[in-house]
């Protein structure tokens, strides 16, 4: 007994003096409570709203359903990060958000319906292809021109609310899956009945694996795709290009893995931080919402700014906040053989 | 520094010793290549409990080894392109031998002991054109005795049949750049294919799939006792999440592919990297680092669950089930559905465990 108190006592006593705002959790807890069960309500709460927008008036141009999509996909964001667990149930990921729509499926889908006549609704739509599905179905419908003139008696009307309330749906159910299963079993990791997580530290690595792979994602993707290459850059590429928000899916998911840095690791300043902060700075020197001035070379340069900002970001990550959680990268992911 | 002279000498009297088996080297059941947290690579023992029964440090990263039969002797691969195979004593922990390819041939990181373990079969691409080459050697010596061609370009895995001489090898189809290390170049035309050999290396029997599965690149092999091979595939290129990564074939009947429903597929991201059957025969299971995961299939019915697990890549055939192995240092026993962690040690697992 006597050792066990002792053993109690060194853990506080021999660890990284805890900063005040974070003194009684651990990066878990903190994570749990304070960053991702909040973030999966919020995406529920506005999607709920972007439901009831399109039902109220179904129209493409009211700035009602405009700004509660904005809103959704905001708040979408903020959530992305965390892919791993309930996002995966019934490829929900991919539901909400269809990305990149490399064969032009999205449209093709979406036209597929409204040819169709009578659109689905409620279960039967989720039945539907995940390209017709979710922020990137519904950002065609609202602001691609070739689909936003349905009048609210057409089909392109029902769709449109259809995409919404469908959304809502998917997100409600990822979002009480987060607070009544998934978040519990982060928290009780190591648990006998826990076969998910075997030990704690499994949680703190997931967590990790998803600022990295976050970071990746804005880099190599977000980024890569409308850069192209010097030669050829590809601005149609870009990511949400007709509601145009191609940067501020990368300044909110720049923010998000910060958010998740900071939290984690308990730190409020530092290299890491320093790193994010000069991503954010560089993004903000970007002017053209949707990178169309990357065909430009002053634009081009701009862009692979902020790509070059965003790798040295994961690199700073990975090595410190690696060292204060006491994990490193899995390396079987990155180059599979 | 021991003479090349010195080496022969230990090499003889090593074999000359009655009974060297094994369990000399702590009766491992399984081996693995690590990365460990200082950065430094080797090859390990592992017992059936997950503990470590010995250790070897390697000169550089490697991929998968190939278990002597009896002798306590593993041929662990440096990462293709490899240069090098080290035949390691993993009894006392000595490099027996260094092998080097022939001029103008590179490893592919894997390789297969015959039956009685006299000769080494290793995985071998033509550097110019990344034509398949199965090369072989005597034990006795570690002498290149001979070699002959796989069937296929950028061969990968190789196994042995049980209860048999002959050999099945994944040929992954992929024309690699050693310059650039672009495996794009012939995305369009590549071929993979499942080529049998005789223990000579003569052609018994070639499996290929259909055209619009041809960028499948075949690249990992399991057999069961009965002789079923399971390959595990991974696509090349963007689109085309929806195409199979699990294969089952028996010789002379055409290939069945499996796959797990779309949604659960979709999260292996293409990509399958290792595979192994379960103790009874009855299942086959894939992996994908990339996804977190493995997909447990019936060979009979097809998918039936997955192991949910960030990293997780090694897989191999264990008493009662599977062990699994991940990049975070995890050792995994799977039974029926139920996972133990066994150990959870400071060092990355590589992409591969092999039962012994």
């Amino acid at each position: 007994m006597r050792a066990l108190i002792l053993a109690l006592c060194l853990i506080p006593c021999l660890g990284v003096i805890p900063s005040p705002g974070f003194a009684q959790s651990d990066p878990v807890t903190r994570m749990v409570d304070q960053v991702i069960l909040p973030a999966f309500a919020s995406f529920a709460a506005s999607t709920a709203r972007l439901g009831d927008a399109a039902t109220a008036d179904c129209r493409a141009d009211h700035p009602d359903l405009r700004a509660a999509f904005q809103s959704a996909f905001d708040d979408w964001i903020a959530v992305e990060p965390y892919r791993a667990g309930p996002l995966e149930t019934d490829a929900r990921g991919l539901a909400i958000a269809y990305w990149p729509d490399l064969k032009g499926n999205t449209p093709k889908a979406l036209r597929a319906l409204i040819a169709a006549g009578t659109i689905p609704a409620g279960a039967d739509f989720a039945q539907s292809s995940v390209a017709a599905r979710g922020l990137f179905a519904l950002e065609v419908m609202l602001y691609d021109p070739a689909f936003n003139t349905y009048t609210a008696t057409d089909p392109g009307c029902v769709l449109t609310q259809q995409i919404a309330l469908d959304l809502a749906q998917v997100a409600a159910k990822t979002n009480a899956d987060w607070q009544n299963v998934f978040g519990p079993l982060m928290m009780t990791a190591g648990a006998k009945r826990n076969s998910r997580f075997l030990a704690r530290q499994e949680v703190v690595q997931m967590l990790f694996t998803a600022a990295l792979t976050e970071l990746d994602y804005i880099a190599e993707t977000r980024i890569a795709r409308p850069l192209g290459t010097s030669d050829r850059p590809r601005p149609a590429r870009a990511e949400a290009k007709a509601s145009a928000r191609s940067l501020r899916n990368v300044e909110l998911s720049i923010a998000a893995v910060n958010r998740l840095v900071q939290v984690m690791g308990d730190v409020e300043a530092g290299d890491m931080i320093d790193r994010l902060d000069y991503a954010t700075y560089a993004a903000a020197k970007i002017k053209d919402p949707t990178f169309a001035d990357v065909i430009t070379p002053s634009g081009f340069f701009r862009l692979q700014e902020l790509q070059n900002a965003v790798q040295t970001a994961r690199q700073s990550i990975k090595v410190d906040l690696g060292r204060i959680l006491g994990v490193t990268e899995g390396f079987n992911a990155l180059d599979g053989d | 520094m021991a003479t090349r002279r010195g080496f022969i000498a230990s090499l003889f009297a090593a074999s000359a010793l009655p009974g060297v088996s094994w369990a000399d080297a702590g009766n491992p059941g399984f081996l693995a290549a690590a990365r460990e947290s200082d950065g430094s690579f080797a090859l390990y023992g592992l017992r059936s409990d997950g503990s470590d029964a010995f250790r070897v440090a390697l000169p550089a990263r490697g991929h998968a080894g190939a278990a002597h039969p009896t002798r306590p002797e593993a041929v662990a691969f440096a990462r293709r392109p490899g240069d090098f195979a080290l035949v390691l004593n993993c009894s006392t922990g000595e490099t027996v031998a260094r092998l080097t390819p022939p001029a103008g041939q590179y490893f592919n990181g894997h390789g297969a002991f015959s039956a009685d373990g006299s000769v080494l079969y290793t995985v071998e691409n033509m550097a110019d054109t990344s034509d398949g080459i199965i090369g072989m050697w005597a034990r006795d010596g570690w002498r290149r005795i001979g070699q002959s061609a796989s069937g296929g370009m950028g061969p990968h895995e190789i196994l042995r049949l049980p209860g048999s001489d002959d050999l099945v090898v994944a040929n992954g189809g992929l024309l690699t750049d050693l310059q650039t290390g672009d495996e794009t170049r012939n995305i369009d035309t590549m071929q993979p294919s499942l080529v049998y050999l005789s223990a000579t290396g003569k052609i018994l029997d070639q499996v290929q799939l259909p055209a619009d599965l041809r960028r499948n690149s075949i690249r990992h092999l399991a057999a069961r006792r009965d002789g079923l091979v399971a390959f595990a595939m991974q696509w090349q290129g963007d689109a085309g999440p929806d195409t199979p990564l699990l294969g089952l074939h028996m010789r002379g009947t055409l290939p069945q592919l499996m796959q797990a429903p779309k949604a659960e597929h979709a999260l292996m991201q293409g990509y399958a990297g290792s595979i192994a059957f379960d103790a009874s025969g009855a299942r086959v299971a894939i992996s994908s680092p990339k996804g977190g995961r493995a997909q447990v299939f019936e060979t009979e019915t097809g998918y039936a669950f997955s192991v949910i697990r960030a990293d997780l890549c090694g897989l191999a055939v264990a008493k009662g089930g599977m062990m699994i192995t991940d990049g975070l240092g995890g050792v995994l026993a799977l039974h029926g559905q139920d996972i133990t962690l066994l150990a959870a040690v400071p060092r990355a697992w590589d992409n591969h465990i092999v039962a012994l």
